[in-house]
């Protein structure tokens, strides 16, 4: 069972943009057509991969086993901000669904669009708002350094800096 | 989000500053071109670093990652920096537009949400205008907020 509840560290992006891809498809689908059923796939699979990662969610294992492995070698980064970002997801998704059924619509298209938007930045650009967060939150001391040891070494990140080259 | 369960480093070495962007540093031991292994003071400790521009100097001691980064003259992508940058201003210009169309009934309230979302974003893209791939969201969302004013008066808001 404790196998089942954990997530990949270190975790290949290119495997992570696709399931962001996939995020935005379903969150333009759920708005375009304004089909709430939508909203369930939407927030079980944040919350399948918060707890598991990739295991029991289907986007994520299309994108693991399937297409991630066809678009390159992997590039590897830090789990934790990425189970942070999920995290957010997961909270937002959720939020959406309970907003929904208790009768606010609106607000639940607004959270699914917010989604979208941030999807759409770790699809596109690579930018992954929520580890972005998760550095501040390490920073600051509210998330531990032990958490993420790989995250504090900012010269894994620059090797051509001369910093680096002088260690 | 997620990924397989692949062995090795835990993070890739970059040739160039990435769209992927890490956390900053904590206080750690830094290597220095002309100080061996000085010890970066605590978040919140001021250092002396009065060579770095304005929004570095004086600042606490995690934002030495970015000075590492301008220390290793990368270069800048370009291509995805503008790309990010116009993604970020038609969802900062189309968040402006929407939130006018809103009141757009009382134009005074209009005219005072736009003023606080200025004021209260602008401080945040000023301090941001030089952090690596921040700053290409930072220039987006400086051109998006004067883009969404002009739609306002160009385009018609729905009824």
């Amino acid at each position: 069972m404790s196998t089942l509840f954990r997530f990949p560290n270190p975790v290949n992006e290119v495997a992570a943009r696709t399931v962001a891809t996939g995020v935005v498809v379903l969150c333009l689908l759920t708005l375009v057509f304004r089909t709430p059923w939508l909203l369930l796939p939407l927030a079980y699979g944040f919350v399948a991969r918060v707890a598991t990662g990739p295991t029991l969610s289907p986007l994520g294992q299309l994108a693991t086993r399937v297409i991630a492995p066809r678009l390159g070698p992997p590039k590897l980064v830090p789990g934790p901000p990425k189970r942070f970002a999920q995290g957010i997801g997961a909270v937002v998704t959720v939020g959406a669904v309970v907003a929904y059924f208790l009768g606010a619509p609106t607000l639940s298209w607004i959270l699914v669009g917010m989604i979208a938007v941030f999807a759409t930045l770790e699809a596109a650009f690579g930018l992954c708002v929520g580890c972005l967060v998760f550095g501040r939150l390490q920073a600051w001391g509210v998330v531990p350094d032990t958490v993420c040891e790989a995250c504090n070494d900012v010269r894994a990140r620059y090797p051509n800096s001369v910093a680096h080259s002088a260690a | 989000m997620t990924g397989d369960d692949r062995s090795g480093s835990p993070v890739d070495q970059p040739a160039a500053e990435q769209l992927t962007f890490g956390p900053p540093v904590g206080a750690a031991t830094v290597p220095w071109p002309d100080d061996h292994d000085r010890v970066v003071a605590p978040v919140g400790v001021v250092e002396d670093v009065s060579d770095e521009p304005d929004d570095v100097r004086g600042g606490p001691a995690e934002w030495a990652w970015v000075q590492e980064w301008r220390a290793s003259g990368e270069r800048a992508p370009w291509p995805q920096g503008v790309a990010l940058a116009a993604f970020t201003l038609i969802i900062v210009a189309s968040a402006i537009f929407v939130l006018t169309a809103g009141v757009a009934d009382t134009p005074w309230l209009a005219v005072v949400l736009n003023v606080v979302v200025a004021a209260g974003v602008g401080p945040q893209l000023w301090l941001a205008r030089g952090i690596p791939v921040i700053r290409f969201v930072s220039w987006g969302a400086a051109l998006g907020v004067p883009v969404g004013w002009l739609a306002c008066f160009v385009v018609p808001f729905p009824t």
